[in-house]
């Protein structure tokens, strides 16, 4: 008897959760798009590097440990060398005495970017590499137009255009598709249209770079990477969420760029 | 609860169409699906979550792909023949196997925290995956509680033809997984229903 009660409970729950679902679940849209401030606001401080998770979980050991969260963590060894450049510099200067302080507020460098190869074209852009990009802040994201996940941010993603418009930010969007139809371009290019997306695409038909931009042996849509001026991994999100944290790493960024790498 | 609530919100998603295609065949194969549908959530709960986890080594590609998604099909023929629980479950658990494994997820805010944190805090993670696949397989849930509930209910939703269409479904992906065309029938599925 009792387990018919609780299997009826199930039953009902079921079907309720199945009813909340078709008559459309919790709102698909963003639940408010953040306020754009202006360029010259104050940058926001502790800036975690990846998500994190829960916003109240504990990010500091996550953060820890986030360098292994990158498919370029075997070659980060470069961001060592920056650090190196700058206190031989700072040992030389007479004035400079001191080592410069690190600055804790700065997102950890997850290592350099990987390339965009083997790519089927661009659309939104004359660019024809990732390497046209260089020298600026950009938001790499991984993304493909059927996906909910990736569409719930491209709101946010216009916000940033707007909010960044003057400065030296881009968005390179890698469309990278989950099944055929996503694959034919003009399908692509209709749906850009249709989603408001104006900034640049890579066409990553064959998922190649999908596939080594992300470790493990799974990859994940939406996948968003912040790349500093020197080509450097900055921020590393899965998923829908974190649009502040990213928005804050940005702004970061711009803000304070890093020392230009010095030639060997 | 947020993922649990993120997991029944993706029955809707165009990419959880791969895991529900065969889930549909599990949910069809009789009265056993009281024993059937947990070992279906909970093997795809654990291959997906060894997957976020790194562990897991293979990609879904190559000749163990293949292999795979031959056994499923055999093991679907000796259910078919045998018709007892054991060979039932085998096929369930190698198709959910299957399945949790050649899934690429779209990912929303709260599966995207699991699979952010799965490598570094594995087993803190394991109970939230499972609650996101309680979540998207409530139907599953739902079917095989309903007979527990009401047993006579069971009559209608066992018919032995049904089994039959749910053993060919499970047959039929992993026919397709074998020759790697799974993902073009389920683009299909979705151009036809929404593009």
């Amino acid at each position: 008897m009792g387990s018919r009660i609780a299997a009826s409970a199930i039953v009902v729950a079921g079907v309720a959760a199945l009813l909340w679902v078709m008559l459309g679940g919790s709102s698909s849209e963003p639940a408010s798009l953040p306020v754009a401030t202006t360029p010259d606001s104050p940058t926001q401080p502790a800036v975690p590097a990846t998500n994190t998770g829960d916003e109240t979980s504990d990010e500091e050991a996550i953060q820890d440990t986030t360098r292994q969260d990158t498919a370029v963590q075997d070659t980060a060894v470069q961001d060592t060398a920056v650090q190196d450049s700058d206190d031989s510099e700072a040992a030389s200067d007479p004035v400079a005495t001191a080592a410069p302080e690190p600055d804790a507020d700065a997102p950890e460098n997850l290592g350099p970017r990987m390339g965009l190869d083997d790519l089927d074209g661009w659309l939104n852009t004359d660019a024809t590499s990732i390497d046209d990009f260089d020298g600026k802040v950009v938001l790499v994201e991984m993304w493909t137009f059927g996906c909910h996940n990736c569409k719930a941010r491209i709101p946010f993603n216009q916000s940033y255009v707007e909010q960044f418009a003057d400065e030296n930010f881009e968005i390179v969007g890698v469309h990278a598709p989950e099944f055929s139809y996503e694959a034919e371009i003009p399908n692509i290019e209709a749906a850009l249209v249709d989603l408001g997306v104006t900034w640049p695409i890579a066409l990553d038909t064959e998922k190649k770079n999908f596939r080594a931009w992300q470790p493990g042996t799974r990859s994940f849509w939406p996948r968003s990477y912040v790349i500093d001026q020197n080509g450097d991994i900055r921020y590393d999100h899965i998923g829908e969420g974190k649009y502040e944290e990213l928005r804050d790493t940005i702004q970061y960024l711009l803000d304070n760029p890093p020392p230009a790498p010095t030639s060997s | 609860m947020g993922i649990l609530a993120e997991g029944i919100e993706s029955l809707k998603l165009a990419c959880s169409l791969v895991l529900l295609v065969p889930a549909l065949g599990v949910a069809l194969m009789g009265r056993r699906r009281a024993w059937l549908v947990p070992a279906w959530i909970a093997t795809v709960t654990l291959i997906t979550w060894l997957g976020f986890t790194r562990w897991w080594p293979l990609r879904d590609s190559g000749i163990v792909h293949i292999l795979t998604g031959a056994l499923l099909v055999g093991l679907v023929l000796v259910a078919w023949r045998r018709n007892e629980l054991a060979s039932d479950l085998a096929a369930t658990i190698v198709g959910a196997f299957l399945v949790g494994w050649t899934w690429d997820p779209c990912v929303g805010s709260e599966l995207g925290d699991i699979i952010t944190q799965a490598p570094f805090q594995p087993w803190s993670q394991l109970f939230p995956n499972l609650l996101y696949f309680v979540g998207l397989f409530v139907p599953l849930i739902v079917l095989a509680s309903l007979e527990v509930a009401w047993p006579t209910s069971g009559d209608w939703i066992s018919w032995p033809a049904l089994r039959k269409i749910g053993l060919g479904i499970l047959a039929l992906v992993g026919a397709l997984v074998a020759a790697t065309l799974f993902d073009d029938l389920a683009s299909e599925l979705l151009r036809r229903s929404s593009f």
